[in-house]
């Protein structure tokens, strides 16, 4: 009935940000965790509460074992916040401290969270990570901080923002010279980390841009994809 | 027109009759006994209650102080006891309501000793109930920021999320169960205006609203309590069903199901009946009202909680084999992990408090006329139902469909100290109204005397 | 509340529960004493058509009924009016949907009914105290009070009071 505005739209309609992971590719060496965690002040949770399984990673690595020891066989699943286009996690919320931006984000405004947790019970990836006690980092970890990513408080939910501060960095300065994003102009720094390229991040409005490119691969999928979330993240995996 | 002016005043000239004017005065006299006699242990339990209560409040404190990670919570189980208890003291509210307005809207007479028991029991479970809310809030120095109201932070709620209509309910309940609570009370007020001295005296000056017993007054006061007694019972059912809806309308399996509603509204009757016979019981025993609270009332209490009984098993039964027999594999983690796994214990141990026990025991007619045994029952019901509670949130939300993230979670010491705190609260606010207002309707007992339930008996 | 100085007084005559009422009714009437003018104080009710004030013409349901309306169309304006000033997409919900504004609608028109339904009683029998006299806790012994309303001037003043005393009056007292 009503249209969501965008006023900063850029030419040729809004962007809707999305990701590629190759699961073929992926080789469980968790540098995108130790990335996300650098770039997105995410708290040290220590060893008590990481044994509590409070331990907040927006991107995890699952493991998953197929045959025994010693013909087991690893297999890796970086899982991360999917930015369902049919987020469950949105309308649940009471205050709108989760909703959906014009270009396809599925955005956590901390300010307005109350804490209810509902959200994290509704996402049925479980990549939301709830602030239990206010956050805190081991000595000279504090000093890295990084300027451009809110800390967030006791008390309220957080999860991936797919770097939304690089985003809207890129965005500002195309807004500028009056052109959309070029392709690979953000990169997220789990993207950014990964060795094997495993992750890739782009448009997918964008019908050339790498990302659109390799989710049409018949290798892909959606995570859970039956339950109508639409996830923006296609995992791309052989099927033996 | 005229007839019926004499048939009513029969009435009057019934209460003439020496019999009848003895009971009345009788009546005057022991139910306001309770509000005047007050013995060393009532200030023990008061004593103990409160220390319990102090004790969680302190415990509440503390966790806001340093954070709700003072819970048992982590994910993927961000809901834990406090909005099991949240969901059960809801449940217990029905008591009043349901009892009470069913049976006033059935005109049935042997309610009369039961309404205010049970009324008292639906505001204060509502008021512990609305507490857990905020227990649970992760900021709750910011609640405002769920009430509608227009702000300068541009913030305005989403009443699209099931909490807000969450919100909407327990606030329309809340505040039409003290209206119905209050109703009934004003000419009990009048009464006992004229008979305390000192602070209560103007207090009750004030709640009696110049209460004069004209026939007019009664008018009014009758057809305002026909209508919010109708309606009420319809907030009643829509209160628990938007509690369900809280679960049913989300993704996790074992919350998504069409049955969890109605399934709700039963079993928020099942442990509110079962606190109303609690409730008879303590107060008939403690306070000798056994010549008002007779073994009749609970034997008509025990067919209720008979039916419902039936209506609970039965809404169980067809939640858990329509799962079953789906064998959807996310459904069946958690149905596999609460008959088999490790919540099987508590699980059984509910069908036999919740089902089992009371099916065989209410059915035998001289179980129903035992108050001890009643009691008993009520009491198994209402632990069934707090695991009931605990089974639907844990289990559920401890298997989500990405086994990676499985997690088990056990109540920490905070949440233990604020459930038995709400208890005592509860307790407390109750053993304080026993002061304050008389625990059976007096006017109602004595309109019950001249309806002839005396001369039927 | 009487106040000796008003220009009305009221006669009260308080009764045994076993006096019969119906011929002091009758007298009264016959003395042309309108319906609005004669109260009955009981401790529960006794007369299902009272003889009393202002509640003739006026049925409680219908304030019942329009409260309801405004609190539907209060309703629909919080949870539909609201989000269409507040547009947020969220997680593929329509911004307006009529189950959810009627989930919230149908809890506005309770809360507005009950409320209302409550305040106009309350005040209907704050008002109706102009015609009775003060209570009397004898009244919830059983005793029955009849009030009559009159000026104070009214000449009919002093045959009450005698109707009063001969029907068998414990007290008979004028306020």
């Amino acid at each position: 009935m009503v249209e969501y505005r965008d006023q900063n739209a850029p030419p040729g309609g809004p962007y809707r940000w999305g990701m590629v992971i190759d699961l073929d590719r992926c080789t469980g060496c968790e540098a995108c965790v130790v990335a996300c965690h650098a770039e997105n002040n995410i708290r040290i949770s220590g060893e008590e509460e990481a044994s509590k399984g409070r331990a907040v990673n927006w991107i995890r690595i699952e493991r998953y074992w197929e045959g025994e020891y010693p013909n087991a066989q690893v297999k890796f699943m970086p899982v991360l916040c999917q930015h369902c286009g049919s987020a469950p996690c949105e309308p649940v919320c009471p205050v709108y401290a989760s909703y959906h931006t014009p270009d396809g984000l599925n955005a956590q405004v901390y300010n307005r969270c109350v804490g209810v947790r509902y959200c994290g019970n509704n996402c049925p990836y479980t990549v939301r990570y709830f602030n239990w006690f206010e956050p805190h980092w081991d000595e000279p970890l504090n000093e890295q901080l990084n300027p451009d990513v809110t800390v967030r408080s006791v008390g309220v939910m957080e999860k991936c923002t797919f770097c939304v501060q690089r985003i809207r960095g890129a965005q500002q300065t195309a807004q500028k010279e009056g052109r959309r994003v070029k392709d690979g102009e953000v990169t997220p720094a789990c993207v950014q980390s990964c060795p094997t390229e495993a992750l890739v991040f782009g448009d997918r409005n964008d019908p050339n841009s790498r990302v659109s490119r390799l989710s049409k691969d018949d290798r892909g999928f959606g995570l859970l994809e039956e339950l109508g979330t639409e996830p923006s993240i296609t995992y791309l995996k052989r099927i033996k | 027109m005229e007839a019926r002016k004499d048939f009513f005043l029969k009435k009057q000239k019934r209460a003439g009759e020496k019999e009848h004017w003895n009971l009345i005065q009788k009546t005057n006299d022991d139910l306001l006994s309770p509000m005047f006699e007050t013995g060393r242990s009532y200030y023990v339990v008061v004593a103990v209650l409160s220390l319990l209560v102090l004790a969680a409040a302190g415990a509440w404190t503390y966790q806001i102080k340093t954070g709700i990670g003072q819970s048992g919570l982590h994910p993927p189980i961000f809901w834990g006891v406090y909005i099991a208890s949240f969901v059960f003291w809801v449940g217990v509210s029905h008591s009043g309501t349901f009892i009470s307005g069913v049976l006033r809207i059935s005109k049935a007479e042997w309610r009369r000793p039961i309404t205010r028991i049970a009324e008292l029991m639906t505001l204060f479970s509502i008021m512990v109930a609305a507490l857990f809310i905020f227990v649970h809030l992760g900021r709750v120095w910011r609640f405002y920021y769920l009430i509608p109201y227009p702000n300068q932070r541009q913030i305005w709620p989403n009443f699209r999320s099931p909490l807000m209509w969450d919100a909407a309910a327990i606030f329309t309940y809340a505040t039409s169960s003290l209206i119905y609570l209050y109703l009934p009370l004003i000419p009990d007020f009048a009464l006992m205006r004229e008979r305390v001295t000192g602070w209560r005296r103007p207090l009750y000056r004030v709640l009696a609203l110049g209460w004069r017993g004209t026939q007019t007054e009664w008018r009014w006061l009758g057809m305002a309590m026909r209508i919010i007694t109708i309606l009420i019972v319809m907030v009643m059912i829509s209160v628990h069903s938007i509690v369900g809806f809280d679960f049913a309308v989300s993704l996790v399996p074992g919350w998504h199901s069409t049955i969890i509603p109605p399934y709700f509204v039963v079993g928020a009757i099942h442990s509110g009946m079962a606190t109303v016979v609690m409730g008879l019981y303590f107060v008939r025993k403690i306070y000798r009202l056994d010549g008002y609270i007779r073994l009749e009332h609970f034997d008509k209490m025990g067919k209720l909680m008979l039916l419902i009984t039936l209506l609970w098993s039965y809404f169980y039964f067809v939640e858990r084999q329509v799962v079953w027999y789906g064998k959807i594999p996310d459904e069946m983690t958690v149905l596999d992990s609460i008959l088999y796994g490790p919540y099987a214990p508590q699980h059984w141990a509910m069908i036999a408090f919740n089902s089992v026990i009371p099916l065989i025991a209410l059915s035998i007619p001289r179980f129903r006329r035992w108050p001890l045994g009643l009691m008993i029952v009520g009491i198994l019901i209402n632990i069934a139902m707090y695991i009931e509670r605990i089974l639907i949130i844990v289990p559920s939300l401890g298997h989500p469909r990405l086994p990676y993230a499985w997690g088990r979670y056990f109540p920490s010491w905070v949440e233990l100290t604020i459930l038995v705190g709400s208890f005592s609260f509860f307790l407390l606010l109750y053993v304080l109204a026993i002061k304050f207002v008389p625990m059976i309707a007096i006017w109602e007992e004595k309109e019950g005397i001249l309806h002839g339930r005396y001369e039927e008996r | 509340m009487a106040d000796t100085k008003s220009a009305k007084r009221i006669i009260f005559g308080l009764f045994e529960p076993q006096t019969p009422l119906r011929p002091i009714l009758d007298r009264l009437q016959e003395m042309k004493f309108s319906e609005e003018s004669i109260e009955i104080s009981s401790a529960t009710p006794i007369l299902a058509q009272p003889v009393g004030v202002g509640w003739k013409r006026f049925r409680l349901v219908h304030v019942t009924i329009i409260a309801g309306a405004i609190g539907i169309f209060f309703g629909v304006l919080l949870a539909g009016g609201t989000a269409l000033l507040y547009p947020i997409r969220t997680g593929g919900k329509p911004i307006v949907s009529p189950s959810i504004v009627g989930i919230i609608s149908y809890e506005m028109m309770m809360l507005f009914a009950i409320v209302t339904t409550f305040i106009t009683a309350v005040v209907k029998v704050l008002r109706s105290h102009r015609v009775a006299a003060e209570y009397d806790p004898r009244i919830d012994e059983g005793f029955v009070g009849i009030s009559v309303l009159s000026d104070r001037g009214d000449p009919r003043g002093g045959p009450v009071q005698d109707l009063f005393q001969e029907a068998g009056a414990v007290e008979v007292e004028v306020q």
